[in-house]
């Protein structure tokens, strides 16, 4: 019997593949206050249930998906889900998250989280609403891509646009690729670190769940709605409103001219077409139309056709600065028109963009180099900028098919499995993690955040919004050393508490008073400022632990060869990041109270955050 | 006007839109929701394409409630004058449709505004108010086709407690009775859930004066003049006096 909580539904769905058993557990108030949601509460099911020596796709790993405290409160940004399992791409703990209306429908529907156990000998995909949860057939879905599964469960279902959340895997994931990720309400993906292979090893390929009507209960409804508004100001206005106008794209040019926009495989930080890819001019020349997620009034998020020219007829979603990214400039892709075809495709067959294009660019230096010839891809001509040869590669990949099949481990494995330079021309991270869509060598804070993160890429971010409850370095050189590691040390876990809460970063960008404020009036536990922080930083630390008993070792928190490299031309030529590594880390790791040789957090740390049943657990 | 809840995304981007404040979020189903008794079915929220999920919806709605939109929705006809919106005929045409001769008055009562709306119980209130002075109701006018009795002023019971954005009633009455409209007006207006303003139309003697001008006055009302003249838009249909 679950106790009434605020906030929360007080329920996780529990669901074993192999058995078909379908279960509640129940929530109590310490696990929110210790864990909050969302990222920690599925690392805390992990760390329950998951042996760390288990591998991804064994039956025995879990997948949680799950909302927070604030999931289906009229607050921006808190519909959203996350996910955490062992990814399929580092073998690690991992946590990934999606827009969308997910996390919404799940707490409507009376549960905060699913976790899936197991694997099912055949094709499933689980339904929940209102009335009831059931495992059903999916055999007839098996093929089809993320967009057209969630049309056909829909139909199958008879539900109409809007009235159910439907996030599946496509061909990627069910071929077990090791970047595979889930998609769902029209383009949204949980991506990062191959989660949607570990859905394709479950036989699991989605989840559809129905618009519930049951009421979150909450302590102080006047008071959310209050800071619903002061979430939407925050959005309005942080870094002059440009995403909530305009989406993410709006970024590209900027970032070419600050030299951290990835333009061929790090071979030059210079895209003179930057400009074609301007998010304004991109919403004039596509058919655009406004799709955002419950209580967000935010455009964000939009649907984007294209009206003229050869790819006339086409209608798919508007891709995220990080699609336009990886599948434009990163492999020389120059026509927006191209490169919302391909970035649609990338998300239907079901795989992480950015490591897409990691593995694509590095596909092309190593065509022009003669690393890999075209008997090698299979007859693709893999030249720079090749739209058709790009399409036919991505669809080998999501089936493995031929050479698809080697990429289909991901850029690490595939140039170490090609050996020699090429090895040095990859993009990654020394865990097999791959970087997000940007040139890391003109943001060193995210280079040392992605190589030392525990979910495979990004975990924190500088840009927070009253910056200084995380005591931010101001003014900050972004390429001094000390300053790159303390600014990375300090914000550890911001990022995480919005991901406790499932809290989209383009709402309330980490404000971590806001958040406090409003996980109070949610749940009535009033916690302080710093007791939320302190959740942050015991997650960061929890999966620390974890991450090593899964072999994780200081030695793979590294950049990888070209990754590291020293920009030869752009605003940031010769600047580089490698003379200073070591030393970052090392002041990074003292910040953080790890040590150095062994990775794992201190004693005084582990008291400090409240952990030493885990660290016992995890010795 | 309604909100489909099953679509609705409380966004909240409607809820400026609306002319009478009847959209409210709604804390126990997590969506907006249209207060039917105040909404007034003039389309705004609708027509403003706002809703990013077109989740908005209007039905159109058996009699009496049908009149909400025919008053409210300027791009909405009156089946009977065939003329759009809270539906008069411009009284300012005087010089063309020569409504009011010389020595009489033409009277226009504007009830409600964006913001407020009006229901007819008030418009029956002046109506009836005015009917005891002799004033002659405009045919052509929606609120007069609305009358049971346009000697009485009374309007249909069940067209009452309608709501809608405007409504006008229009009547003409000889210049003598001014003063007692005027007092009459100024009763009512103390007994009614709404605005309005007056229209006070006259022709203007030859020497630019105008009759009106002085009646007013005496009357504590300061006008704003609007001169109307016909300059060859057309033949006038009523003939020079």
């Amino acid at each position: 019997m679950a106790t009434q909580l605020n906030g929360s539904t007080g329920k996780v769905l529990r669901v074993d593949l192999t058995s078909s058993k379908i279960w509640d557990d129940a929530l109590d108030e310490a696990t929110i206050r210790r864990f909050l949601g969302g990222t920690g509460l599925g690392v805390k099911y992990m760390t329950d249930l998951v042996d760390p020596k288990t591998n991804w796709s064994d039956p025995k790993n879990i997948f949680f998906i799950g909302s927070g405290p604030l999931g289906g409160l009229r607050i921006p940004g808190c519909a959203s889900v996350s996910v955490v399992t062992k990814g399929a791409q580092t073998n690690g703990l991992t946590s990934t998250q999606s827009n969308g209306n997910l996390g919404a429908h799940l707490k409507w529907c009376g549960y905060d989280a699913i976790v899936v156990s197991g694997a099912s000998p055949t094709w499933k995909y689980l339904y929940l609403h209102d009335g009831g949860v059931e495992l059903r057939d999916a055999t007839r879905f098996v093929g089809k891509d993320t967009w057209r599964t969630e049309e056909a469960i829909k139909e199958e279902l008879g539900y109409k646009e809007r009235t159910m959340s439907v996030f599946s895997i496509g061909p990627a994931g069910e071929n077990l690729v090791k970047f595979a990720g889930i998609f769902g309400d029209r383009g949204h993906a949980a991506a990062h670190n191959g989660v949607g292979a570990v859905l394709g090893a479950k036989k699991l390929k989605a989840f559809a769940v129905a618009r519930g009507t049951k009421k979150v209960p909450v302590v102080n409804q006047e008071l959310i709605n209050e800071l619903g508004r002061q979430t939407t100001e925050v959005a309005k206005t942080f870094g002059g409103g440009n995403v909530y106008t305009w989406g993410t794209s709006r970024v590209v040019p900027g970032a070419e001219t600050a030299g951290w926009l990835p333009v061929k495989n790090y071979l030059t930080n210079v895209f003179p077409e930057k400009d074609l890819f301007d998010g304004a001019r991109l919403r004039s020349l596509f058919k655009s139309t406004n799709y955002p997620c419950y209580a967000c009034s935010s455009h964000h998020y939009e649907l984007m056709a294209i009206t003229e020219g050869k790819n006339a007829g086409f209608a798919g979603k508007e891709p995220e600065y990080e699609q336009w990214a990886s599948m434009g400039p990163q492999i020389q892709v120059k026509d927006p028109a191209d490169v919302l075809v391909i970035a649609n495709l990338v998300d239907q067959m079901g795989m992480e963009t950015n490591e897409t294009g990691w593995v694509i660019g590095w596909v092309m230096e190593c065509y022009e180099k003669g690393a890999l010839t075209k008997k090698d891809l299979d007859g693709l001509e893999m030249t720079w900028g090749n739209v058709s040869a790009v399409m036919e590669l991505i669809k080998n990949i999501a089936h493995r098919r031929g050479y698809g099949n080697v990429l289909a481990e991901g850029v690490k494995y595939a140039a170490e499995k090609l050996g020699g330079e090429a090895v040095k021309w990859a993009v990654f991270t020394g865990k097999g993690g791959s970087p997000r869509g940007h040139d890391h060598r003109g943001r060193w804070v995210e280079m040392l955040d992605t190589c030392i993160s525990d979910t495979g890429t990004l975990q924190t971010q500088m840009l927070i919004n009253n910056k200084e409850i995380w005591d931010m370095p101001a003014p900050f050189d972004i390429f001094n050393p000390d300053q790159v590691a303390l600014a990375e040390a300090n914000s550890t876990g911001s990022m995480t508490i919005s991901d406790c809460l499932v809290q989209c970063w383009f709402c309330a960008f980490n404000d971590t008073k806001l958040q406090t404020e409003a996980i109070n009036a949610a749940t009535g536990l009033n916690m302080t400022i710093d007791e939320v922080k302190k959740v942050g930083r015991r997650i960061i630390n929890i999966m620390r632990l974890y991450n090593l008993k899964c072999g994780l070792t200081p030695n793979k928190e590294v950049p990888s060869f070209r990754y590291c490299s020293t920009p030869v031309d752009g605003p940031n030529k010769d600047k580089g990041i490698r003379p200073h590594w070591e030393n970052m880390v090392n002041k990074y790791y003292q910040l953080m109270g790890w040590d150095r040789s062994t990775g794992m957090p201190l004693p005084e740390t582990i008291k400090a955050l409240g952990i030493e049943d885990i660290a016992k657990k995890f010795k | 006007m309604r909100i489909d809840p099953d679509v609705c995304i409380a966004c909240e981007a409607c809820v400026p839109y609306c002319p009478v404040e009847a959209i409210k979020m709604d804390d126990e189903k997590g969506v907006a929701v249209i207060n039917q008794d105040e909404c007034v079915d003039c389309c705004v929220c609708l027509n403003s394409k706002v809703c990013p999920v077109d989740c908005i919806i209007f039905e159109p709605q058996p009699w009496p409630r049908s009149l909400r939109v025919t008053f409210s929705n300027p791009r909405t006809g009156h089946k009977e004058t065939r003329i759009a919106g809270r539906g008069t005929e411009e009284m300012k045409t005087n010089d063309v449709t020569g409504r009011f001769k010389r020595g009489w008055i033409g009277l226009g009562l504007e009830f409600g505004r964006p913001g407020i709306g009006t229901r007819f119980r008030d418009l029956e209130k002046m109506a009836m108010a005015l009917a005891k002075l002799g004033v002659h109701f405009e045919p052509q006018n929606p609120v007069t086709f609305l009358m049971v009795d346009t000697k009485t002023g009374k309007l249909k019971d069940e067209v009452l407690n309608e709501k809608v954005l405007s409504a006008i009633i229009e009547c003409a009455f000889p210049i003598e009775k001014l003063k007692d409209v005027l007092n009459t007006m100024k009763k009512v207006a103390k007994e009614i859930d709404t605005v309005f303003s007056v229209d006070c139309i006259c022709k203007a003697d030859p020497d630019g004066s105008y009759p009106v001008k002085k009646i007013l006055a005496e009357a504590g009302i300061t006008p704003y003049v609007n001169g109307k003249q016909n300059v060859g838009l057309g033949r006038p249909k009523a003939k020079e006096e």
